[in-house]
């Protein structure tokens, strides 16, 4: 598996002219954009890439305060959360920020009003148990695992940097909803309902991103959940699943030395989510840095 | 009219036509049974048969084939098989496809390519990385949707699913545990792209599920089935399930008339499942209506279990 170093110089390579970067060879999207910039920012290559990178994201930003997955979609998304936390790595974004977090708060799911009820009613199904507080990827439908990690970790850095008290009940929420989204297994899988489903099994990129969102919930809370990331750590599977693990399993304090593997970085997110988490092991956790 | 909807549009006539033509009415169109006990069978003399029966336009086309990949496995009936989805790659290029393609956009997991492998669609589909698209990140086009029967009013599409001359729907067959069977026509879910609407496509689900495999058909219906129902899924489909092995291919031009082939062999009625009821109601083609080739359904049926709650779908045994 490629260094820090080769990944770094790759990551830059894969920039696109407009300063953004697609997930393979294409056109800019958000997401890849903004792991890239929090990678550039966790391994300090700043400079051109990184502030073409954040111009990117702001010129993106819709008048909504999200962000769309990509400028030819015409909607904003789950990857505010993503832009909203790479922005914050940039001096003098502070109100592209403040704007993207007020858009994810307006995400978050309540409980169901009446007409969301009677729609699942109608379908047959039954009303959701689990408690409110996750995030959706898509405006106006159900919650999900990655959203609301994700959400966590936007609202999170947010609160701290821009001492935002209000902020923590719905990251207390946000926690409820994933911890109640827990397999049987002990880890997470993207986050279905358990009806019809109960005994799913648990996914290792969604188990390390949801362990990274529940940093301040006590191990013992968690004890199962650890021993299935430090399983799931033997055979991710891929790279996002390997680095997701070890991000979260950095979190709870967890020495996970990267190992030899055969995986393969396949796209720009790869790239980055892979320096992402050979610097928490070696300098920081970026999902983390104020903690 | 749009673009897209006007090309949609002139491939709807056209196939729709070419159906009527080959089957003596349009309420018969031609869906085969063929045996196949196993995937050491050779498969690709199998499709090309198949394809030449069923005078599919092949020469200088432009082929997209969509299997269905879900799952880290190479070992349980989740995902089309590998060997499968070779064989119709061969296949097709045998006919003189211009270029086939492979592309699939997976429903629960990010890493398509990963999951590729670990189905051995590497170790057994040549050139599988260099002719494969993951349309969950594909670049995306704007398509609104004239008639839609769910809530949606425009779907983001993948390009390389709009600009391929035929769809080649290779589901695997399985038992579902919301729409009862998961076939050719659900399996254009895998076109809508994840990079979009998310790990599910959650809003497909809230749109109506059934509604929404209807809309897809529509959109995309100048289509050829190849359902791998070699070794399938009952239960707890569709991935929860387990294996059962009806030994058989099946394959058409109609994807509603190849659905409710598949639903009879598993034992399932066919008018009990929603989205062949929204192109029944839309269309005036009947569940029924099929014209068989090959082996006749009774002699293949295997009958499927059932999540308790779907036993409502089961089809009369008489019937």
């Amino acid at each position: 598996m490629a260094g820090a170093g080769e990944l770094q110089r790759l990551l830059v390579k894969a920039q696109n002219t407009d300063g953004g970067w697609g997930y393979e060879n294409g056109s800019s999207w958000t997401e890849p954009t903004a792991l890239a910039l929090l990678a550039l920012s966790a391994w300090r290559v700043e400079g051109s890439a990184f502030d073409r990178a954040g111009d990117w994201l702001k010129r993106t930003q819709r008048a909504d305060g999200g962000w769309p997955p990509a400028p030819s979609v015409g909607i904003s998304t789950w990857v505010t959360s993503l832009a909203t936390l790479a922005l914050s790595e940039i001096e003098g974004a502070d109100d592209f920020c403040r704007r993207g977090i007020q858009w994810l708060v307006g995400q978050i799911k309540s409980p169901l009003n009446p007409i969301e009820c009677l729609a699942f009613r109608m379908r047959g199904l039954p009303l959701p148990l689990q408690p409110t507080g996750g995030s959706p990827f898509f405006p106006g439908t159900a919650a999900w695992v990655a959203p609301t990690a994700t959400s966590i970790l936007s609202l999170a850095d947010f609160a701290r940097k821009a001492d935002q008290q209000n902020l923590i009940s719905h990251i207390k929420d946000a926690q409820r909803y994933l911890v109640s989204r827990r397999c049987r297994d002990g880890g997470w899988n993207h986050g279905g309902s358990k009806y019809r489903s109960e005994n799913a099994g648990s996914y290792p990129e969604t188990t390390g991103l949801a362990l990274l969102a529940l940093y301040d919930l006590p191990d013992s809370e968690l004890d199962i959940s650890l021993k299935r990331a430090l399983h799931f750590l033997q055979f991710p599977g891929s790279i996002e699943g390997l680095s997701w693990l070890q991000l979260g399993l950095t979190c709870h304090g967890m020495d996970v030395l990267d190992s030899n593997t055969d995986l393969e970085c396949r796209t720009a997110r790869d790239v980055s989510l892979r320096l992402l988490a050979l610097a928490a092991q070696s300098r920081t956790n970026k999902f983390l840095i104020h903690s | 009219m749009g673009e897209v909807n006007r090309r949609y549009f002139f491939f709807g006539c056209f196939g729709f036509a070419a159906a009527c033509s080959r089957s003596g009415g349009p309420r018969s169109p031609r869906v085969s049974i063929v045996r196949a006990k196993s995937y050491s069978a050779d498969l690709e003399d199998v499709f090309r048969r198949i394809l030449v029966e069923h005078q599919v336009p092949i020469r200088g086309r432009r082929v997209l084939l969509k299997p269905n990949l879900v799952e880290f496995s190479s070992e349980n009936p989740i995902n089309t098989h590998p060997l499968f989805v070779a064989a119709a790659a061969e296949a097709f290029r045998s006919l003189g496809a211009r270029e086939v393609q492979i592309a699939e956009g997976p429903g629960h997991r990010r890493m398509t390519l990963d999951l590729a492998s670990a189905a051995g669609y590497f170790s057994s589909i040549a050139g599988f990385e260099k002719d494969f698209t993951d349309l969950n990140l594909d670049e995306v086009k704007r398509v609104p949707l004239a008639h839609p029967f769910s809530t949606l009013t425009e779907l983001y599409l993948p390009h390389t699913a709009l600009a391929c001359d035929l769809l080649v729907s290779l589901p695997k067959m399985k038992t579902h545990h919301w729409t009862g069977a998961t076939l050719s026509m659900k399996n254009l879910f895998g076109l809508v792209p994840g990079g979009v609407y998310g790990w599910p496509k959650n809003p497909l689900h809230w749109a109506g599920i059934d509604e929404c495999v209807a809309d897809l058909y529509y959109l995309f219906s100048r289509q050829f089935c190849l359902v791998d129902a070699i070794e399938a899924m009952e239960g707890n489909g569709p991935i929860l399930g387990t294996r059962i092995r009806p030994g058989v291919v099946v394959a058409g031009r109609h994807p509603p008339s190849v659905d409710a082939t598949c639903c009879r062999i598993m034992g399932i009625d066919p008018e009990k499942i929603k989205y062949l009821g929204f192109v029944a109601k839309r269309s005036g083609w009947s569940v029924n209506s099929a014209h068989q080739l090959g082996e006749c359904i009774r002699s293949v049926k295997t009958r499927f279990q059932l999540i308790p709650d779907l036993d409502y779908l089961r089809l009369n045994d008489a019937a």
